[in-house]
């Protein structure tokens, strides 16, 4: 079976030879030195020159056995796009956002929207899209997007934005409305310029920083806006939510239409099988395992979270950069090797 | 109950209940009727900081509330800090507190830090994505008693090790208590780089560095 129909059986319920192991980009991209550094990562250039970007993304899912490419390598370009200022970093530090565009809640009212095609480093994971889609027909092509309440708290300083959930309800409302619409069109530009599937990474809005009555009225309606508005065309959406997802998991269930959910390490996939009915799950192989287990350890935790439930298998969050190669390999391996 | 027990307690009721506000002006009536602004403190803010504790254990807080909470906090602080004897400021413990260089994620830190003020603990913040030099230079600087290292990253914990690792070359490790925490730490993790303590959450964090700087003082 081909990856690209294995994933698309696997989302639709229909019988596979044995599950699909993915790595999507964003947060979660294989930032492992060893294999960025074979794959030709070489710092800033990986961010910002379309070519590089696909070719690195297409190198990681040989070196790696992923059965995906992804980009962008990091959770900053929708930021940036908005005028925040951005570190690029290097092959050991992800990109990260080092000021925020605005000082307070009114400031949102001061953004224009941001438009894929023009601003920032937009045009440049697009452009990568369109090139992975060109030379590379047989693995899925995963885009990404950051969450709206990531993105919102990227955008100002997040206590300011936490504060306010409880003291300007209203303002918090239009302003995740007004990033949901934004995310929404930088969706609809990754899926027309290629993207086969769309991870939404949304690790602020995790439980154990909301709590379940904040995720219910503040994350779950607009990453369900987000959905909704991505669901022309049919291509699947996965939802990512770092932590403890036990208090948040009624709201996920409820979200429609979501193809996948992708969890952390610490949950407890029988529980949240329970919890989720027939949404498909997708993780959660323990990134400190991957990191410091051996290569016999990566492959029994991963079979333990297929037996558990898992259906897509899945590093639980970003990867450390010390992840030794053969611990990836031993982990896709799990699934795909023999 | 009297007049001193009911505003120490309405003062805590402030702070739990998010009203800055109120105390503020809980604050002002216990200075106008000659309360020990210490004693107002103590047993007025801070136990109304230690119920805000319970309830973020027991999953009744966030974060959100957190933060609103210790804003009610500083308010009333705000108003009988200037009115304190300066004997009763001057013993607390000092302590460095940080994001390792190469994360940027301190909502946990900075929730620590507000837990280990609101614990009447001198607060040293570095800020995030601090070179590691930067915590031992500091530490010794304003000869604090305690450092604690946070990050959110697994690609950032090794910077934890290095931080212990360079209080050893110079020849101070035992001069400080180290405690980290964050998402992916653990106390396996803390025990394999030898730091003293980890706290799983903020009011862990409160709790495990008043026992270590206890312990520390006693030893």
């Amino acid at each position: 079976m081909e990856p690209k129909e294995r994933l698309t059986r696997t989302f639709a319920g229909k019988t596979i030879d044995r599950p699909p192991v993915l790595c999507p980009g964003g947060m979660m991209a294989v930032s492992a030195r060893g294999i960025m550094a074979r794959a030709g990562f070489s710092g800033r250039d990986a961010h910002c020159d379309p070519e590089k970007m696909a070719a690195i993304a297409e190198r990681i899912a040989g070196i790696s056995g992923f059965e995906n490419v992804g980009v962008p390598f990091c959770m900053t370009v929708e930021a940036e796009s908005f005028g925040a200022r951005v570190d690029l970093g290097d092959i050991e530090r992800e990109p990260a956002v080092t000021r925020y565009p605005c000082a307070s809640l009114a400031d949102f009212a001061r953004l224009s929207p941001a438009e894929p095609e023009k601003h920032g480093r937009l045009p440049v994971l697009l452009e990568a899209l369109r090139l992975l889609k060109k030379s590379n027909p047989h693995l899925p092509i995963m885009g990404n997007l950051v969450g709206p309440i990531s993105l919102a708290t990227s955008l100002v300083e997040p206590t300011t934005f936490f504060r306010a959930m409880r003291r300007e309800a209203g303002t918090v409302h239009e302003i995740l409305a007004f990033i949901t619409d934004f995310l929404v069109r930088l969706g609809r530009a990754q899926f027309a310029a290629g993207a086969d599937l769309i991870t939404v990474a949304d690790p602020t809005s995790t439980g154990e920083i909301l709590g379940p009555m904040f995720f219910k009225e503040f994350a779950k309606p607009y990453l369900e806006r987000l959905c909704r508005g991505l669901e022309q065309g049919g291509r699947p959406v996965i939802v990512h939510i770092c932590g403890n997802a036990r208090l948040i998991a009624p709201a996920i269930s409820d979200i429609n239409p979501l193809a996948a959910f992708s969890f952390d390490s610490l949950v407890n996939v029988a529980r949240l099988k329970e919890q989720m009915g027939s949404l498909v799950l997708m993780g959660n192989v323990s990134t400190a395992v991957l990191e410091k287990g051996s290569p016999e350890l990566v492959r029994k935790i991963a079979r333990i979270c297929l037996a558990r439930g898992v259906e897509i298998l899945a590093p639980a969050c970003g990867i450390s950069p010390a992840t030794p190669l053969a611990n990836i390999r031993a982990l896709t391996g799990a699934v795909a090797g023999t | 109950m009297g007049e001193k027990q009911e505003i120490l307690q309405q003062l805590a009721q402030a702070v739990v209940e998010m009203d800055e506000e109120a105390a503020v002006t809980v604050a002002e009536q216990a200075f106008r009727v000659g309360i020990d602004p210490y004693e107002a403190i103590t047993d007025g803010l801070t136990v109304g900081m230690g119920i805000v504790n319970e309830k973020f254990e027991n999953e009744e807080y966030f974060v959100p509330e957190i933060l609103l909470c210790a804003d009610a906090m500083y308010a009333g602080l705000e108003v009988l800090r200037p009115h304190l004897k300066i004997e009763a400021a001057s013993h607390h413990a000092r302590v460095v507190i940080g994001v390792v260089e190469g994360d940027t994620h301190d909502i946990g830190k900075n929730l620590v830090k507000m837990m280990l003020e609101t614990a009447a603990l001198e607060v040293y913040d570095l800020g995030r994505n601090v070179p590691l030099h930067d915590f031992v230079d500091k530490a010794l600087e304003i000869d604090a008693q305690m450092i604690c290292l946070s990050t959110l990253m697994t690609t950032t914990m090794d910077g934890m090790k290095k931080v212990v690792d360079i209080l050893e070359e110079k020849g101070v490790r035992d001069r400080f208590v180290v405690m980290v925490g964050g998402g992916p730490i653990s106390q396996t993790f803390a025990d394999s780089i030898g730091a003293d303590g980890y706290a799983a959450n903020a009011a862990a964090a409160v709790r495990k560095a008043n026992e270590l700087i206890e312990n520390m003082v006693t030893a």
